[in-house]
């Protein structure tokens, strides 16, 4: 009983370990968003004007994502504290789950930069899982080889995407549409065997591949002593590219036409084959980020099926949406967009620790992931709205009769669970 | 009177010609895809040719002068005339397997029913600029409620049936108040819908339920109603007269599409939807209400989804969470097939009518494939996906010359 109380107690100070981390960001936000204020001062209505997102309400929805990712926590701990929530490989399993998802994200975010979207990551990724499983298993090629091509397949699909879209201006959630089911229907085309297994090669070496953490062991279940906390490599390739997007997109041309091409604003407008060139490249940048996620999905789950990552589309559009990039295009970050990716894995966690609704398997988190969005458009909406007529830049397209609803109205009449 | 031969006729003929070389060697060779490119190939190229006689030379102006809108409609028309004739040139002429009878036809009918009825709110739906893509979700929900209704809570249809469609209005109410009040993107909107009642579907029951109750939607199910004056009747093997029939739910979605028809031209609503989907500002400042309008639209659509609902429910018997997976895409293939611009504002629900017809078409198609059959459902979503994508393009073509015309 001794031993328990101490571990609980560790568990205890542990639990607040990542909050903390939350509060000091959560800090650090405030304290950025005071500063800009300050700096911006006069010149804020035409820094909004360039279309490189104006910055004090995107500051504030990440702000809610913030509160909304601690509350969870809070959440988790109070309901489920007794059954382990508060071990902290239980938040780095939300890191090692969500992996291929921050990587599909990251494309997404480009996407929607633009204004568009793109629905066929999901298909997208289940293509790439069974390209890579069909691939060692059934043709016996090395993984050296299925990478690179799987990387090559994803930028060709989102060429041919971005082509339509760019060039021939055809709706993007159409396309993307069309591309879904294509991808979904090639996945069974590829094999039609129900699912193949990955078995030994270095491919699964690699998933097995396992960092320890130096610090907070924690009490295996199985008395078999403490085990490390550990994350594993597809965590750190899916950081990675969500760090060199955060550059591409803050620092290059690239990322400052994405930006501009969904803003709309005339002074950076580029011209139009620019704009065409840019949409291009966004699709294809989403093609190859979502089909490393799905070299990334391939690592976790280890095998191919025409069911897999039913649903990760809309993951992805959001967790983009709750970390604050807006869906017209031309506001918003990756770094938001990972946040909404914690969000979701967090709701995820929180599900599969209850044993009613994880028996219902992946339908609760698409349900919360769906509400969620349209709760945060709603909000994004409402802070946007307040922001334009603080400005007087520009009436906003439609003026909802009520800008500021309230969630609970929403809630009382379909969206609840 | 000297004839002189032009030169579209004569590309016209060597067409007919290529095409049928084209169906010559998809004979030889048993595979059906040259050949069905062979007839198409063959139809284009005599339509050509005879159009650029002298004595047609009225209607070839005509033409000329016919808009877009109704071009894209005439090209859905002649697919499907030459996907069925290559589907009966194929399978029922050459190796007789019985897509010549006319029950192949009205299968057609019997198994897209609810598609009918889906593919009218899609319709209406992309009239005003938006789409919905809630409704496969929508069905699998109607089905499982239906199901579970019947199978395990020992409720009458009679109760149900109403009740079904008051969901689907509750669901469209809210859809269309997320869209038209607040403006939320269609897509994101109704992907959300989507798969919370796939979500919901499974929260009533994860297990498939067979629906095994007697009552009077399994017998009105049952009911064959044969075609009159012994039409297209076919004697089998055993002397048996078989008279090709149509079920209750052909007929309900056919009602159906009458009647969206008819509200969408003649009615003060179907007018609005044009408008809002035309231009927004313009209907605004014509003093339609966009927002209600708007609105109204998604509550049509998710009733007619959940009429569609119970015709599929009709068809299958039974209530399962993978029913209905890609229905979406089949109807806004449809829609777009049949000439319902993307953008709004043009469109009717006759050409979604024989879009759906097209989409039956080579799902029929599909299945009297050995090969294709045998990977199942998917064939015909990606073929209905391929199709999307290539009357969008024309869509896209067609508007560019629009713009260099002017």
């Amino acid at each position: 009983m001794e031993m328990n109380s101490e571990v609980s107690a560790a568990a205890g100070m542990l639990s607040l370990l990542p909050l903390l981390l939350l509060l000091v960001g959560a800090a650090f936000a405030v304290g950025i968003a005071v500063k800009r204020r300050k700096r911006a001062g006069g010149t804020a209505a035409t820094v909004g004007k360039a279309g490189i997102a104006p910055r004090r309400p995107q500051t504030l929805l990440i702000l809610i994502a913030l509160a909304l990712l601690a509350g969870l926590y809070i959440l988790g701990v109070a309901l489920y504290g007794y059954k382990g929530f508060t071990k902290l490989q239980t938040i780095l399993q939300v890191f090692n789950s969500n992996a291929p998802l921050i990587c599909i994200v990251c494309g997404m975010t480009c996407v929607m930069l633009t204004g568009g979207v793109d629905l066929s990551v999901g298909s997208l990724v289940a293509m790439d899982c069974m390209i890579l499983a069909a691939g060692m298993e059934k043709s016996g090629l090395s993984p050296t080889l299925l990478v690179p091509l799987v990387l090559l397949i994803g930028v060709f699909f989102g060429l041919i995407q971005g082509y339509l879209i760019g060039y021939l201006k055809i709706q993007p959630f159409l396309v993307t549409l069309a591309g879904m089911y294509i991808c979904r229907g090639m996945t069974s085309v590829i094999s039609r065997e129900q699912i193949i297994l990955v078995s030994e090669n270095w491919f699964k070496e690699l998933a097995r591949f396992k960092i320890s953490l130096p610090f907070g062991q924690a009490m295996a279940s199985g008395k078999r002593g403490t085990m490390a906390p550990y994350l594993s490599i597809s965590i750190f390739i899916a950081l990675g590219v969500l760090l060199l997007t955060f550059l591409l997109l803050r620092f290059t041309r690239l990322g400052r036409n994405l930006y501009a091409v969904g803003g709309k604003k005339q002074d950076a407008l580029p011209d139009d084959k620019n704009e065409q060139r840019t949409k291009l490249l966004a699709y294809a940048l989403c093609g190859l980020l979502t089909s490393m996620g799905g070299v990334l999905y391939c690592l976790n789950t280890m095998c191919g099926t025409a069911t897999l990552a039913q649903g990760m589309e809309l993951k992805a559009i959001s967790s983009a949406v709750i970390g604050g990039v807006v869906m017209t295009g031309g506001a918003g970050s990756v770094l938001g967009a990972f946040l909404g990716v914690l969000v979701n894995g967090l709701v995820t966690t929180l599900v599969s620790f209850n044993a009613d609704l994880s028996r219902l398997g992946g339908t609760i988190p698409n349900i919360a992931a769906a509400t969620l969005t349209v709760l945060f458009l709603i909000v994004q909406r409402a802070v946007l709205n307040r922001q334009t007529g603080e400005d007087q830049a520009e009436p906003p397209q439609e003026t909802p009769e009520q800008p500021s609803l309230p969630p609970e109205e929403m809630n009382d009449s379909e969206y609840t669970e | 009177m000297k004839k002189e031969i032009n030169k579209m006729q004569l590309a016209g003929m060597i067409l007919a010609a290529a095409g049928l070389i084209t169906y010559a060697v998809g004979g030889l060779l048993h595979s059906v895809a040259p050949m069905i490119v062979g007839v198409a190939l063959i139809v284009i190229g005599a339509v050509i040719a005879i159009l650029h006689l002298d004595e047609f030379k009225p209607v070839l102006d005509r033409i000329k002068r016919i808009n877009n809108h109704t071009i894209l409609l005439l090209i859905t028309i002649v697919l499907f005339l030459v996907l069925y004739g290559a589907g009966y040139i194929s399978y029922g002429v050459v190796n007789v397997k019985g897509f010549e009878k006319l029950q192949t036809f009205l299968d057609i009918f019997r198994e897209n029913a609810a598609l009918i009825c889906i593919a009218c709110g899609m319709t209406c739906v992309m009239l005003t600029g938006g789409i919905d893509i809630s409704v496969g979700s929508v069905v699998a929900m109607d089905c499982m409620i239906l199901a579970v209704g019947m199978e395990y809570n020992g409720m009458s249809p009679t109760v149900l049936v109403p009740m079904v469609l008051i969901i689907g209005i509750v669901f469209g109410a809210v859809i269309g108040y997320l869209v038209g009040y607040l403006g939320i993107q269609p897509f994101i909107a109704t992907m959300a819908g989507m798969f919370f009642a796939r979500g919901m579907t499974a929260m009533i029951c994860t297990d498939q339920v067979n629906i095994t109750v007697q009552n009077w939607f399994k017998e009105m199910a049952g009911i064959k109603i044969y075609m009159p004056f012994e039409l297209g009747v076919v004697v089998n093997k055993r002397g048996v007269k078989m008279v090709p029939y149509v079920g209750w739910p052909v007929i309900i979605a056919l009602i159906v599409v009458v009647l969206v028809f008819l509200m969408l031209r003649y009615t003060r609503l179907g007018r609005s939807m044009y408008a809002v989907g035309g231009s927004q500002t313009s209907a605004a400042l014509m003093g339609l209400n966009v927002k209600r309008t708007k609105m109204i639209t998604y509550v049509l659509s998710s009733f007619l989804c959940s009429i569609g609902g119970i015709l599929y429910c009709m068809n299958t018997m039974c209530g399962t969470t993978t029913q209905a997976l890609g229905l979406e895409m089949k109807a806004s293939s449809s829609a777009v097939i049949g000439g319902t611009l993307l953008t709004g504002g043009v469109g009717n629900v006759f050409g979604s009518f024989i879009g759906v017809l097209i989409n039956g078409t080579i799902t029929t198609l599909v299945s009297y494939n050995a090969d294709l059959s045998r990977l199942g459902g998917t064939v015909p979503n990606v073929v209905s996906a391929f199709l999307l994508f290539l009357f969008i393009m024309l869509q896209a073509v067609f508007a560019k010359l629009r713009e260099r015309k002017k």
